[in-house]
């Protein structure tokens, strides 16, 4: 059986435009760098929600290269995607891209920073997504709302680290 | 659904330590201007900056009595606020769920049944 392992994802916003997400895996840069990188990897893992599929998933990865993302929900008929540039490419450790979002009103373009820091046989993902204003840094956030959960001092405590 | 402007105005207010001491402190209870400025050796005047913001944002009221004027704190902007950052949360952990499995599958030599 596989041993347990089950890092947090730690959000925080930074700033008045910037989304830093972060991640620990338990698997060398190396091959996390693969698994972000490789065209025929990356949609096993990205945006994999219930019902979608990412059947566009083109990246040519040099300084100048471009890529275009695209997932489809066959039964709703709806799609959207990215495109962007990529600015700065250091194998297994950096990638830095633009990112526009294609057919998705309420996303913005963003300047992407993605780092692979190895801790040992580890490795962290640290994302960092910086926005044009507070107003589109919020209405990206506002993508992920729902309604409807409970009041408890535990989350105040989150969100208290989560701004920090 | 608060609106973009209500979580704007949260997060604004959110951005500084000294505030988030601030609400720390009042989740535990009401408490007067005096008693917020003390933990933080700030004059009366700075604290009151702060609440202005924290006041502006929803997230404190103030008491009607003249004198002490005890800030109480306000849940549910703070509510909202970690709704979303939660869902934000969750569907990076949906990905990096997958993620994890992907590399499991990499990491063996060739592409066994089981992780050990």
């Amino acid at each position: 059986m596989s041993v347990i392992f089950k890092p947090e994802v730690e959000v925080s916003t930074p700033g008045d435009t910037d989304v830093v997400v972060k991640r620990k895996f338990n698997a060398p840069a190396e091959l996390v760098w693969r698994c972000y990188t490789d065209p025929a990897l990356l949609p096993r893992w990205l945006g994999g929600y219930p019902g979608w599929t990412m059947p566009v998933c083109e990246m040519d990865l040099r300084v100048g290269g471009t890529y275009t993302w695209r997932w489809r929900h066959d039964e709703q008929d709806m799609e959207f995607g990215f495109t962007g540039t990529f600015e700065e490419i250091i194998p297994n450790r950096l990638i830095v891209h633009s990112e526009r979002p294609v057919d998705v009103e309420e996303m913005g373009d963003s300047h992407n920073v993605i780092e692979f820091v190895p801790l040992g046989d580890m490795t962290e993902l640290v994302m960092t997504m910086s926005y044009a204003s507070a107003e589109v840094r919020q209405s990206v956030l506002d993508t992920g709302m729902t309604d409807g959960m409970g009041v408890s001092f535990d989350r105040l405590d989150t969100l208290l680290l989560a701004v920090d | 659904m608060p609106s973009t402007n209500q979580l704007d105005a949260t997060f604004m207010a959110l951005a500084d330590p000294t505030r988030r001491a601030i609400l720390a402190r009042l989740v535990e209870g009401e408490a007067s201007v005096n008693e917020l400025a003390e933990p933080f050796e700030m004059s009366q005047p700075a604290v009151s900056k702060h609440l202005k913001v924290l006041e502006r944002a929803g997230l404190i009221t103030r008491g009607r009595d003249a004198q002490r004027r005890p800030c109480k704190i306000e849940m549910e902007p703070l509510v909202a606020a970690t709704d979303w950052i939660e869902k934000y949360r969750q569907i990076w952990e949906a990905n990096f769920g997958r993620l994890d499995a992907l590399l499991e599958e990499l990491k063996r030599p060739q592409g066994g049944k089981d992780a050990k």
